[in-house]
C-alpha cells in the first residue's frame, strides 16, 4: 500500500495542470492568489496554536499521563486491554507528534506485530487530534463556542478507543 | 470552554509537577514548548501556503467541480441542507478526498476554506453551524483508506505484515465516523443547531 500512496500527490497535480491547461486558465496567477489567503490564514493562527501547544506541552511534562495510566490499570485488564496503550488514548486527541512518537516506542519495545503493537497501530490510525482540529477549525472562523465541538469530537475518539478494542479481537482473535 | 481546558492544562501540570518532582521538566516545556510550536507552524506554513495555491487553481480549472459531481452522492447524505451549489461543497468534498487518501496535509487547508464558506452562510455566526459539526466528525474520526503513517512505522520497525493492520484500520475508523454522526445528528436535532444551509433564515435576517 505504502508504495502506491506515494503516486497520488503527484497524479493529483499532475491532474490539477491537465485541467487547467485544457481550460486555458492562468494557473501561476490563481496558485499565488490562494497561497496568499493560506499564507494570512497561517499567520492568524499562530496565537492559538502556540498558546495551546506549550499548555500540553506543559501538562505532559508534569508525567501526569503516566500516573493516570498506571492508576487505570487493574480496569483495563480486568476487560483484557494491555494498559501500555493507555498513554497513547490520552495523548491521541491532544497532539499528533506526542501521539505518533508514544506508538512508535511501543511498536519499538513490543514488535509492530505483538498484541500491543497492533492495538496501538489501530487506535493511532482511526482517530485524530481532536483538540488541535477544533482549535485551528473554530479559530480560523473565529467562533468561540466549542463546548459542544468538543464533548462530540472527544466522544468519537471514546467510539474510537473501544472500536479498536474490538477491531483486534475481530481481526486477530 | 476550550479556555477552561487551556489553563486546566497548565494548572494541573504545573501543581503536579511540584508533587511528582518533575517541576525542571516543567519548567523546559514552558521554555521549550513556544519555541516548538513555531517550528510546526513554519512546517504548516509551507503546506498551508502550497497546497491553497494548488487548490485555487483545481478550482479555477473546474477539478473541483468534478469532484464534486463524482461525489454528490456522498455530500448530499452528509449535507442534506446545503444546496447543490452552495460554495463550501466543492471544499467540504475535496476535504473528504483528501482524507479518505490519508493526505492530512492537504486536508487542513481544505478544512479551513470550507470552515470559512460555511461561516459566509451561517444564520447565527456566533454558533456553530450543522455542518461544520459534520465537518469535525468527519475530520476527528480519521476515516482513511489508506493510513499511510502508521504502515510506514510497522514498516520501519520490520513487520512481518505491515499493513495487516489496513483491514481493522479500515473498521474502527468506520465504526468512528458512524457513531459520531449519530451523536451529532441526534444533539444538533435536540438542540435546534442552525443550518448553513437555511437560506430562509438568512433572508429573514437580512430583512431586519
Amino acid at each position: 500500500m505504502g508504495s502506491i500512496s506515494v503516486y497520488i500527490l503527484p497524479l493529483f497535480l499532475l491532474a490539477v495542470f491537465i485541467m487547467a491547461f485544457i481550460n486555458k486558465t492562468n494557473a501561476f496567477d490563481h496558485f499565488v492568489e490562494g497561497a496568499k489567503e493560506g499564507m494570512r490564514t497561517t499567520v492568524s493562527l499562530v496565537p492559538n496554536i502556540v498558546g495551546m501547544i506549550v499548555g500540553i506541552k506543559v501538562f505532559l511534562a508534569s508525567g501526569i499521563v503516566e500516573a493516570i495510566a498506571k492508576l487505570l490499570d487493574p480496569i483495563l485488564t480486568a476487560i483484557g486491554v494491555d494498559a501500555h496503550v493507555l498513554p497513547l488514548m490520552f495523548l491521541r486527541p491532544l497532539s499528533g507528534s506526542a501521539a505518533l512518537s508514544v506508538t512508535s516506542d511501543l511498536l519499538s519495545i513490543y514488535g509492530p506485530d505483538s498484541g500491543v503493537g497492533r492495538l496501538a497501530s489501530i487506535m493511532q490510525g482511526s482517530t485524530d487530534t481532536t483538540i488541535y482540529i477544533i482549535t485551528v477549525y473554530f479559530a480560523a472562523v473565529g467562533l468561540s463556542e466549542m463546548k459542544h465541538a468538543l464533548k462530540l469530537g472527544l466522544t468519537a475518539d471514546l467510539i474510537g478507543f473501544i472500536a479498536a478494542i474490538v477491531s483486534v479481537s475481530i481481526f486477530f482473535g | 470552554m476550550i479556555h477552561k481546558i487551556w489553563m486546566g492544562l497548565f494548572a494541573i501540570g504545573i501543581v503536579y509537577g511540584f508533587f511528582n518532582g518533575t517541576t525542571s521538566a516543567v519548567n523546559d516545556a514552558i521554555l521549550a514548548g513556544a519555541q516548538e510550536a513555531i517550528n510546526l507552524l513554519i512546517y504548516l506554513a509551507g503546506i498551508m501556503v502550497f497546497w491553497t495555491g494548488i487548490l485555487q487553481v483545481a478550482n479555477h480549472a473546474k477539478m473541483l467541480d468534478l469532484l464534486c459531481k463524482l461525489l454528490t452522492p456522498v455530500t448530499r447524505f452528509l449535507y442534506p441542507k446545503l444546496k447543490p451549489n452552495h460554495p463550501a461543497l466543492k471544499y467540504l468534498t475535496t476535504n473528504m478526498v483528501s482524507n479518505l487518501l490519508g493526505l492530512g496535509s492537504a486536508a487542513t487547508p481544505t478544512g479551513l476554506k470550507a470552515m470559512k464558506e460555511l461561516q459566509a452562510t451561517n444564520p447565527e455566526p456566533t454558533r456553530p453551524s450543522f455542518e461544520m459539526y459534520t465537518l469535525l466528525v468527519m475530520n476527528t474520526a480519521g476515516f482513511t483508506l489508506i493510513p499511510t503513517t502508521i504502515i510506514g512505522i510497522r514498516h520501519m520497525y520490520h513487520s512481518q505484515n505491515p499493513s495487516e493492520v489496513f483491514l481493522p484500520i479500515l473498521f474502527a475508523s468506520g465504526v468512528t465516523t458512524v457513531g459520531g454522526l449519530l451523536i451529532h445528528n441526534i444533539y444538533s436535532r435536540m438542540k435546534k443547531i442552525p443550518s448553513s444551509g437555511d437560506v430562509t433564515v438568512r433572508k429573514r435576517q437580512e430583512r431586519r
